[in-house]
């Protein structure tokens, strides 16, 4: 029975970890998409 | 010419003039008033069922004048702000990565002749859970080149992701997609608590728009460009629209042929629509 129990809470605090990661990934990490692209507008452009 | 096809896309095919204008919803199809072109401010939140607060930035000068053009191309095109915020996808970012290069810079470029207009409309924020959700959503843009206008399909398909028809003609619920495409069914509550939804715009001969024929289409969007035409007021309760009638009149002819065309290339869906709902 203690066992069970102490197994259990093992596997609650792991799945709360990965949880926590997983947000906190999520929240850090992303959106990533890469840098933004170096490029020139032409204002002028009236031809 | 770029700054033309910019103004084009910006004011009759995609629309930025309408969520990031101020739009008068006292007339109908709530069109935008004159000098707050790209001013920003529109609220989109829990009232119409958004799973947050989103509020159409300030795209005149003002707004953008820290913005790189490349920082416009990638938010434009993904979804993904200056500072990495992510962007909600009533800015359908998802669209715009879709087209072609030329035609986004066309509408930076015009974004930028606005007139300047000082305005900081307040920050968006998304509720639990999307709050976490949006930030996934962002994808590598994958642009592409618009097809030619004698590949009436294919152009069509383009103009028809430029314009965004999909967004609210095919079903959401809490900002995730719930019905077939162009199906409609989709919701939209109006200020006065009435309820407008989208059309079944696919070829359903009864339900959808199978029995149209090119020029009814056509027509059921120029009859808003005829120079006489003033949008009616709408009493509180009577028949109102979000569809963007007035603006996408504006279209080329060929464009709205075209789109029409795509459209009637797609799976019949049978959905029977009721158009609007009053206040009770
Ligand atoms: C902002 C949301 C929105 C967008 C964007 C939008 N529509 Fe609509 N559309 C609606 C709603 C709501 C209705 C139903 C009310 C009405 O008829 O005005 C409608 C009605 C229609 C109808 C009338 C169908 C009928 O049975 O009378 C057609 C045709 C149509 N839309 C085509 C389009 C096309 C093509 C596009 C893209 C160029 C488009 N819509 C973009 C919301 C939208």
């Amino acid at each position: 029975m203690k066992k069970v129990l102490r197994v259990l809470g093992y596997a609650v605090l792991i799945i709360l970890l990965l949880v926590i990661g997983a947000m906190t990934y999520i929240k850090t990490m992303l959106p990533n998409v890469g840098a933004a692209p170096d490029i020139k507008v032409e204002k002028l452009q009236c031809n | 010419m770029q700054l033309e096809r910019g103004e084009y896309l910006a004011n009759h095919v995609m629309l930025w003039m309408d969520c990031h204008s101020t739009r008068d919803w006292s007339l109908f199809s709530g069109p935008m008033v004159e000098g707050t072109q790209g001013k920003g401010g529109e609220i989109f939140d829990q009232n119409l069922g958004f799973p947050g607060k989103y509020i159409a930035p300030n795209i005149t000068p003002y707004g953008l004048k820290d913005w790189t053009d490349g920082e416009l191309l990638r938010a434009i095109t993904t979804g993904v702000t200056r500072d990495g915020r992510a962007l909600f996808s009533i800015m359908p970012h998802h669209n715009f990565g879709l087209l072609d290069e030329t035609d986004i810079q066309a509408v930076i470029a015009y974004i930028r002749s606005l007139n300047s207009i000082e305005n900081v409309p307040e920050v968006s924020s998304s509720d639990f859970p999307m709050n976490f959700i949006i930030n996934t959503i962002p994808k590598k843009a994958n642009l592409t080149k618009i097809p030619s206008k004698t590949d009436l399909i294919n152009y069509g398909k383009y103009m028809i992701t430029a314009s965004g028809c999909s967004d609210c003609h095919t079903k959401q619920v809490q900002g995730k997609v719930v019905g077939q495409p162009y199906a409609g069914g989709f919701d939209f509550k109006l200020l006065d608590g009435s309820v407008v939804t989208s059309s079944n715009i696919t070829p359903d001969k009864t339900t959808g728009i199978g029995s149209w024929t090119s020029d009814q289409f056509v027509n059921r969007f120029k009859v808003f460009q005829d120079s006489s035409y003033v949008n009616p007021k709408v009493p509180s309760g009577e028949f109102q629209t979000i569809m963007p009638w007035t603006m996408y009149a504006g279209m080329d002819t060929v464009d709205i042929q075209a789109i029409f065309a795509y459209l009637q290339t797609l799976e019949p869906v049978s959905n029977k629509i009721e158009k609007f709902t009053a206040a009770k």
